[in-house]
């Protein structure tokens, strides 16, 4: 009897430990935040500039893990060169791909049979300007860099599109492009190989606090681009055609990253000089461009700018802005948002 | 912990104390280890930027050393004698200059540090650069501007820049710069070479360490730009600027040292050795994350914590089965006490250890063997005493039983002797026997009082809700109608109902309140108050009178039986009420008491038990 009573003790010991233990798996189960029902691995494509910020953002705010979205990131030293990956398949989504490299892209047929732009990112204008011209210290003004060799990251990019524009309302015709690697431009300017750069965030603050050279003027927030869409979330054909859910999951979490970044402008500068390594100094100053909080492209804005690459000649041709883009799935992901 | 169980509190305790003690050990283990560690890969740290430094120093110093070398070669001071064709700006063409070209070639091929190598006129005019295919790039074919060129010219020494951006590769570079000087020693130009920088990144670094290294060096120029980093050459690339990095800046202020600090870049805690590179300025950084420079500490952390956890379960189970021999017979011991507390003196403890819980349940048995015997003692005087009690209870029942039949012949008797005889007795033989018949009367009283105390003792007490408020007021009126010319008042406050044998208790009420209107005569009104209220598990009930009350000191005679505090003269009344009154109530489980002053009236309490409910 004595034994049996024993036996139920211990029995009832064990049954309070393991009710014990089920109760916190249960709560614990209950408190982890639910699982997405699908998973998707997107192959992503990223160049090191503050437009990769949301992408960031997704990543850091765990929106990823929400969306059921898995990213194989690649690196790319230029929107043309990710272009370039997304038509020939090797890429899902290209991040902050610059606007100018998409008239090339349409003109190149790439846009929209390989490539669908999905969403604007970035807009630059004069309250959030992006980038500039630096000079040597004996360059004063625009006419000072007549038969000048001026540094550009890419001869077909926005910032070269942006000098030439400026220099032609300036009246001044005989300058040098020369193509040098973005870190490199800010030394260049500094050592004398060129006298003049026009250089983007974050290398704009960090050569202007290394005291490389000097500011002369905005070219993007100023004229000739005083309104500028910087930059676009592009995806590849295939996978916004076949698998819009994993498009519209990403639109998702792109949206939410923006709306934090929104909301926490200094938390998103810590974030983007940790993923950029710049110095705290550089974080702090560089200057950041308005993101769109609903990723609407503004075809008004474009038209702009492909009236100055017109110009310029940089764009044989004009093309319908509303070909650039394709918002469909964008707006369903906005309609779902209102719901 | 006041309330809580010892099964509950000495577990509890137990654990608390391994773990307290062990989070005591683990935080000193910790700190010390810490420190110790620390000291460790900050002296490591200092041997290793030396270390580091030094190789950057030989590899910039044969670097140097193979250009001023090579600057002296006839090939190249023959420059002057030869006198150099004017270039174009892209220089002279591939098949020009051989002889100067070639020992570029061979040097570029054999020293390895170099990227390309340039001869210059002295004003800064680029003569040629090899490998050609850099020299067509080149953006301008004079290098005047620089201020390595500057420096060279003023001083007239070999040089080394800071981190440039080369003017033909368009990458980052640091050129070293030798005057060529003719017999006279004239400065007749320049033999200068770009560094390789991602050769320049992975000196010193350990030939058979595979991957990134977890502790790295890295080197700045003056400004604090990345020249080298043995970890991420990108940052040479992108001329990230580390002059924020505090052992930068300690390195650039001319100080050798470690010190742990947060990196601004990398933005993680790091212990970092730095000191300048002599004779250059530049700043050099050996680096070991904190994550990496603590890992053993964190192994050591997880392992302890582990020992503590499975210490602290061990020490719970041991503790559990060791409280369990203590709280069991505790607990056997707390039973056996509650069951003898209700009278079972039979309760005994199974003894099965020697110690204090062991000695303390032989004290108990040994208790309860003295208590059975004292209660069987005690049972057996009360036996007798009951017997005895029967016996003259018995006795004081025949007693009375049996004088009643005299009694009634004398009372009968006397009375036909009244009746039948009154013509023939005088007065005073009439006046004998009415005194006959008054005393035979009140005899017959005090025989039926003591036959009613005698029998209260014996009745079956018959428990049931009493309405004492009705019953009081019921008592009372009764008892006035014997009385009807006294001006009675009677006060009933609000009394709580009450539970016993309503036939009793009536008794005591018409005991009290009889004896308050018979002890209130002298008064022109009596005024009698009947008052309750409720304590604890009982209520009581107070009769209190405007009489003549009574001494204090006799307070101790008043339940007595045929105790009297007046005389019958005074007073009529045989001396039981208040007997029958207090064993009415100490039969019900009451109790009873008087307070009264002579004079002033008296008040009598009684208490019953509390209606349940």
């Amino acid at each position: 009897m004595k034994e049996k009573v024993k036996r139920s003790k211990t029995g009832q010991s064990l049954s309070l430990v393991a009710a014990a233990l089920l109760v916190t798996v249960v709560s614990l189960t209950a408190c982890a935040p639910p699982k997405p029902a699908q998973e998707f691995r997107l192959r992503t494509g990223v160049v090191s500039t503050p437009g990769i910020l949301p992408y960031a953002a997704i990543m850091d705010r765990g929106l990823d893990k929400k969306y059921g979205i898995q990213f194989v990131e690649t690196s790319y030293v230029s929107s043309t060169t990710m272009l370039d990956a997304l038509a020939a398949g090797s890429l899902d989504v290209g991040v902050g791909v610059g606007t100018i490299s998409l008239f090339s892209a349409v003109q190149n047929g790439l846009i929209p049979n390989k490539v669908v732009v999905g969403a604007a990112m970035s807009f630059s204008d004069p309250a959030h300007p992006f980038t500039a011209v630096l000079v040597a210290p004996s360059i004063n003004s625009w006419q000072d860099l007549k038969g000048k060799q001026i540094g550009v990251p890419a001869l077909y990019g926005p910032p070269a599109a942006g000098i030439k524009g400026r220099l032609r309302l300036e009246g001044i015709s005989d300058y040098t492009l020369v193509e040098i690697a973005l870190p490199n431009l800010g030394l260049s300017v500094a050592g004398g190989n060129i006298a003049a750069a026009v250089l983007a965030e974050p290398h704009l603050t960090q050569s202007l606090l290394r005291k490389d050279g000097k500011l002369l003027g905005w070219v993007i927030g100023g004229v000739p681009f005083e309104k500028l869409e910087v930059n676009v979330v592009t995806f590849s054909a295939t996978l916004y055609r076949e698998n819009p859910q994993a498009v519209k999951a990403f639109l998702k979490a792109y949206l939410e990253a923006v709306k934090w970044i929104d909301r926490n402008p200094d938390d998103a500068r810590l974030l983007i000089g940790k993923k950029l390594s710049l110095p705290t100094e550089v974080t702090s100053k560089m200057a950041m461009p308005q993101w769109s909080l609903d990723g609407r492209n503004d075809p008004a804005s474009l038209e702009s700018m492909q009236s100055v690459l017109l110009d310029v000649g940089m764009l044989k041709a004009p093309i319908p802005v509303n070909q650039l883009y394709d918002e469909t799935l964008l707006e369903e992901v906005l309609k779902e948002r209102k719901k | 912990m006041r309330g809580m169980k010892l099964s509950v509190k000495l577990p509890t305790l137990i654990v608390l104390s391994v773990f307290v003690s062990a989070l005591i050990i683990f935080a000193l283990g910790t700190y010390m280890t810490r420190n110790s560690l620390r000291a460790v890969e900050m002296e490591a740290s200092r041997n290793s930027v030396h270390t580091y430094a030094h190789a950057a120093s030989f590899y910039l110093a044969e670097a140097r050393s193979a250009l001023e070398t090579t600057a002296a070669l006839p090939q190249i001071t023959d420059l002057a004698s030869a006198g150099l064709v004017v270039p174009a700006l892209h220089g002279v063409p591939a098949n020009a200059a051989m002889s100067q070209r070639n020992v570029a070639a061979s040097m570029l091929k054999s020293s390895r540090v170099f990227e390309y190598i340039m001869l210059l006129k002295a004003d800064g005019t680029i003569y040629l650069l090899e490998p050609y295919e850099l020299q067509v790039k080149a953006l301008c074919g004079n290098l005047a501007f620089k201020n390595w060129y500057q420096e060279l010219m003023s001083g007239g020494k070999t040089v080394m820049s800071d981190l440039q951006i080369s003017n033909t590769t368009q990458r980052p570079t640091i050129t070293i710069a030798t005057p060529v000087r003719s017999s006279a020693g004239q400065i007749i130009g320049i033999w200068a070479g770009g560094l390789k920088l991602e050769d320049f990144s992975q000196i010193a670094r350990g030939e058979l360490e595979a991957g990134a290294p977890q502790r790295y060096g890295y080197i700045t120029d003056s400004r604090g730009l990345i020249i080298a980093h043995q970890v991420r050459p990108k940052y040479v690339q992108d001329q990230t600027d580390f002059s924020s990095a505090p052992p930068v800046r300690a390195a650039l202020a001319g100080q050798d040292g470690a010190m742990q600090y947060i990196c601004p870049i990398e933005g993680q805690e790091e212990l970092g050795a730095y000191m300048p590179l002599p004779a250059i300025g530049w700043a050099v950084v050996y680096v070991v994350p904190m994550q990496i420079a603590f890992a053993p500490l964190t192994r050591l952390r997880n392992a302890t914590l582990s020992i503590t956890v499975i210490i602290a379960i061990i020490a719970t189970i041991v503790g559990l089965a060791m409280v369990r021999q203590i709280t069991k017979p505790l607990g056997q011991l707390a039973a056996a006490t509650v069951k003898m507390g209700t009278g079972d003196l039979s309760q005994r403890v199974k003894v099965t250890t020697g110690d204090e819980i062991g000695q303390l349940g032989a004290e108990f048995n040994q208790m309860a063997v003295s208590l059975s015997e004292k209660e069987a003692s005690l049972r057996q005087h009360a036996v007798r005493l009951e017997a005895a009690n029967k016996e003259l209870e018995a006795f004081s029942y025949s007693v009375s039983h049996d004088l009643r039949a005299p009694l009634r012949a004398i009372d009968g008797f006397s009375r036909v002797l009244l009746e039948d005889y009154i013509d023939k007795l005088d007065d005073e033989g009439k006046r004998y026997l009415n005194i006959i018949g008054s005393n035979t009367r009140k005899m017959g009283q005090l025989i039926d009082d003591l036959l009613l105390f005698s029998r209260l003792g014996r009745q079956e007490i018959r428990r049931s809700d009493i309405n004492m408020e009705k019953l009081a007021k019921t008592v009372f009126e009764e008892l006035k109608l014997s009385v009807p010319e006294r001006k009675l008042q009677i006060i009933i406050n609000t009394l709580f109902p009450a539970q016993g044998d309503q036939a009793m208790v009536r008794q005591v009420l018409v005991n009290l309140l009889s004896n308050s209107i018979k002890f209130t005569r002298p008064k022109e009104t009596a005024v009698v108050e009947v008052d309750g209220r409720s304590e604890g598990d009982e209520n009581i009930y107070a009769i209190k009178d405007n009489g003549v009350g009574f001494d204090m000191q006799y307070v101790g005679k008043l339940f007595g039986v045929f105790q009297r505090l007046h005389s019958t003269e005074e007073f009529e009344g045989t001396g039981v009420g208040l007997a029958i009154v207090q064993r009415i109530i100490h039969r019900h489980g009451g109790r009873v008491w008087a307070e009264g002053e002579v004079g002033k009236g008296a008040t009598f309490f009684f208490t019953l038990p509390r209606r349940e409910g």
